[in-house]
């Protein structure tokens, strides 16, 4: 563990550990790894217990850490969960679990959604997919009429999404933006934990 | 259905995500205690885990520091022990007991007691001989060192 920062206190660890969390809860929720105890994985694993596995193996050398390969250690870490991440989205126990996920076509039958040739992995593609209709599916139900959420959806379309943009172009108190943000936070948690 | 929303696809969709769940490398260090609080994750057990794994490491990295040095003291002695000269005697049996009884401390003394049991050839009894000569010589080297 040469080239590993040398933390003198394992508060600057802790800091590490509480940010990886983080991170590896965004995951979570693209992947739409939620159930009625929180965010966790097919393999029953929480965010913080992936964020602790990736920075125990790096401790541990089991994750090998080049400096001069990757400068950025946070990035090197976030490389690390993207890893076990992708491992259990590769595991036999969740390719069996998840299912291609199915829509509803025009003439109101049931299609499999068909995965993009040109692209790597079907499965992601799928998870993908699946995670768009969803979020779709959330704001047309909840959202139709929220004519905040509704300019924040044009704004992103037009690359701009952060809240203080968002509050200038939609003319309104960064307040009504955040309030907006906990609205939508709280439908896609409703709707992740089914 | 309004069909509002209907040209969401995957990269507006993470760009809406990144909106309702901001992304960690644009918070504070109190953001993210923050979002840890309200997404009440309990990250007790995960930081035990932590510092076991910490604790666990720098151990390692003593014993392996201690093991070190220990190896290098254990080459050096060796090296001192190869340079020392020893005078040409002969090494006949009662000479070595004797040599033994006199020079060796107790420990060595049952050990080289029963090397020289086992001791068959005038090959043997040299080799044994040159090092009680060197053991002794060593003894009285870090004697005068204390």
């Amino acid at each position: 563990m040469d080239s590993i920062p040398a933390f003198t206190e394992n508060d600057q660890w802790r800091k590490i550990l509480n940010r990886l969390t983080i991170y590896a809860q965004r995951k979570f929720v693209r992947l739409g790894w939620k159930n009625k105890h929180g965010y966790r994985s097919p393999h029953g694993q929480d965010p913080e217990d992936i964020a602790s596995e990736a920075i125990v193996r790096t401790i541990e050398n089991r994750r090998v850490y080049n400096a001069q390969r990757c400068p950025d250690f946070q990035q090197f870490l976030r490389g690390c969960v993207d890893s076990i991440i992708s491992h259990v989205i590769n595991s036999p126990e969740f390719q069996k679990r998840k299912g291609m996920p199915s829509v509803v076509t025009d003439e109101g039958e049931t299609e499999e959604i068909q995965s993009e040739g040109r692209e790597a992995d079907p499965l992601q593609i799928c998870i993908e997919k699946d995670m768009v209709q969803k979020v779709e599916s959330i704001l047309e139900k909840n959202f139709a009429e929220d004519k905040i959420v509704i300019g924040i959806f044009e704004c992103c379309k037009a690359g701009i999404y952060k809240r203080s943009e968002l509050a200038e172009y939609l003319e309104v108190d960064v307040k009504e933006i955040d309030n907006a943000q906990k609205r939508l936070r709280r439908e896609m948690d409703k709707y992740l934990q089914k | 259905m309004t069909d509002r929303f209907a040209d969401l696809d995957r990269a507006l969709c993470d760009k809406l995500l990144s909106f309702i769940y901001p992304d960690e490398s644009n918070m504070t260090d109190e953001e993210i205690q923050a979002e840890l609080q309200r997404l009440k994750i309990d990250m007790r057990p995960a930081i035990e885990r932590l510092n076991m794994a910490l604790n666990f490491c720098n151990e390692k990295q003593k014993a392996q520091g201690e093991y070190k040095t220990a190896r290098e003291k254990r080459l050096s002695l060796l090296e001192k022990f190869k340079q020392i000269k020893i005078p040409n005697l002969p090494a006949q049996r009662n000479v070595l007991q004797e040599m033994i009884a006199q020079l060796l401390n107790a420990p060595l003394k049952a050990t080289y007691s029963r090397k020289l049991e086992e001791a068959a050839s005038e090959q043997d009894l040299q080799s044994l001989l040159e090092d009680i000569l060197r053991l002794e010589s060593l003894n009285r080297e870090s004697k005068n060192e204390k």
